[in-house]
């Protein structure tokens, strides 16, 4: 007997490297393209220019890439662990300047399992460790395991550039409309003395063109106001100053405002007001641009013969109203019976640049698409609320709420007019 | 002689405006409202003539050459008989509520929204005719 036959194995049954018989050189391989896989994705997590915060289920942050590190101006080790309102510190600012703090945005994303998106024009800033805020834009998505959230993703940029060229563009507005003001003052003021025969009394004709030239010109007044006005209001926050105000005299001295415009198009205008002589105190001035936007629209979006009706009452609640407590407020409500705002247009309708479709093209109406945005931060500012029911053809009800008292003046910057 | 003798008995009515055109257009409308009026087109000329000529109404530009309407309104103020002169604010800036209570300022305007007839209006109610 051959002592070494059996050592020596037939060639046939010896594949030499081959992968598939062995035991360990599949695992080797896999764990090896797995290394590779996460370290090629640890790269491209740390080049990414956003910031990229995952949390779990309870809110806690279990992965930050580089880019946060530096943006929250904290070690990328340092944010793990702790919860996201710890690692991110976020805060929205309002109208008139106040902070308004986040807690629970992980929640609502892992609760709802729906995204959110915090865009430019919400106002969010972050506060890191060390150093200046900065604005942010957030999108905070569920992380989806078995149709359940089992965390979330939160992606965040800094803003700061983008704030800085939109303010060069308001700032640039804003000077772009002053300068307008001095001749259009000029339009308006040789145009009147014309008209009021300063010059020698002109004729039928050229007096119907001169009013012409004249309403045109106010118009122009009109929009370069509501173009300082919004300026001003994406420069820096409304300032409020809170006094007693009679809502019948305030409204009062806008309808007389808009009086030529109400005979012509022979309105019928009835108002009622609870208590003669309630007052609240609030800005004043804010008050009467709402007012003045909100009865001009109505004026505005009726046709001939219509009717426009103004109710005030003060309100004492036991349920809870619009402020959600059983605080009194003042209520004010605006009918008409014009044009109305389609359905589907009505979601829009407190944005910018927004206009109805099936008043874009009415002749002789025109506007801004600004008027409503503008009311709407107002409101805000003189911490009231804003609603509306509308129906197409039938009329719209715009009706406003506001608190007896203003709580809390703000820190406002910029004054309205 | 009868020309003189009636200018003097016009209410005189300073307009300080550096816009050649809205000046024009101020002082014509109160010429025919009957008024005696001074023009001054920057800060420095608006004191001189107020302090030389003591006019009854001053209407105040806020943006202005050489001195601003706020200076203005402080050297006025200083004088004795500045400290009593109604001044009408007539600017393009939005209503200044603090400038307008520190020097007791009669009525602001604001250039664009208001009527000419308007202003000849404040005028008159300044002069508490």
């Amino acid at each position: 007997m051959k002592r070494n036959s059996i050592q020596h194995h037939p060639p046939r049954t010896r594949k030499r490297f081959s992968a598939p018989h062995d035991p360990i050189q599949p695992h080797t391989l896999k764990i090896r393209s797995l290394e590779k896989k996460i370290s090629e994705q640890g790269a491209i997590l740390s080049s990414i220019r956003e910031g990229i915060i995952v949390v779990d289920k309870k809110g806690m942050v279990t992965l930050a890439n580089q880019t946060a590190g530096v943006l929250l101006r904290t070690a990328p080790d340092e944010l793990l662990k702790k919860s996201f309102s710890e690692a991110m510190h976020l805060y929205s600012k309002t109208n008139t300047g106040e902070e308004y703090i986040h807690h629970d945005l992980i929640g609502r994303v892992v609760e709802k399992t729906d995204s959110i998106t915090i865009r430019f024009q919400d106002n969010f800033y972050a506060r890191p460790k060390y150093g200046n805020d900065f604005p942010v834009a957030i999108t905070l998505s569920p992380l989806l395991e078995n149709q359940e959230a089992s965390g979330a993703l939160v992606v965040f940029r800094d803003i700061s550039e983008e704030k800085e060229i939109d303010r060069i563009k308001s700032e640039f507005v804003s000077l772009a409309a002053h300068q307008l003001r001095t001749p259009i003052a000029g339009i308006n003021w040789y145009t009147e003395l014309l008209l009021s025969g300063g010059a020698g009394a002109p004729s039928g004709e050229q007096k119907k063109y001169l009013q012409q030239i004249y309403s045109a010109s106010r118009r122009m007044t009109d929009i370069i106001r509501f173009l300082l006005n919004i300026s001003r209001l994406e420069l820096g926050s409304i300032m409020v100053k809170p006094e007693p105000t009679i809502i019948r005299q305030a409204i009062r001295s806008i309808l007389a405002e808009l009086d030529v415009q109400i005979k012509s198009k022979d309105l019928s205008c009835d108002e009622s007001y609870e208590q003669e002589d309630a007052a609240i105190e609030t800005d004043m001035k804010l008050f009467q641009i709402v007012m003045q936007n909100i009865l001009s629209n109505a004026v505005k979006y009726t046709p001939q013969k219509g009717t426009i009706a103004i109710r005030a009452s003060l309100r004492r609640h036991e349920n809870p109203g619009p402020f959600g407590n059983k605080e009194d407020y003042l209520q004010i409500s605006v009918s008409d019976s014009g044009y109305g705002i389609p359905q589907e247009d009505q979601q829009k309708i407190f944005t910018k640049l927004f206009r109805a479709r099936n008043v874009e093209r009415l002749p002789g109406v025109d506007g801004t698409g600004l008027g409503l945005y503008l009311t709407k931060s107002i409101v805000d500012a003189l911490e009231g609320k804003i609603w509306f029911s509308s129906q197409e053809g039938k009329g719209t009800t715009f009706t406003i709420a506001l608190p007896l008292a203003i709580k809390n003046a703000g820190k406002g910057t910029k004054q309205l007019e | 002689m009868f020309n003189n003798l009636f200018n003097k008995l016009k209410k005189n009515i300073l307009v300080v405006e550096d816009d050649e055109t809205l000046r024009g257009a101020i002082s014509d409308k109160l010429r025919s409202e009957g008024y005696a009026v001074l023009e001054a087109a920057d800060g420095s000329e608006a004191l001189r003539i107020a302090f030389e000529n003591h006019p009854n109404v001053i209407l105040l530009d806020l943006m202005l050459p050489i001195m601003d309407g706020a200076e203005v309104l402080s050297e006025l103020r200083k004088d004795a008989w500045g400290a009593k002169i109604p001044v009408i604010i007539v600017s393009n800036l939005p209503d200044d509520r603090e400038l307008g209570k520190k020097y007791n300022v009669y009525w602001y305007v604001v250039k664009s929204d208001w009527k000419l007839a308007d202003i000849a209006l404040k005028v008159k109610s300044a002069l508490k005719e």
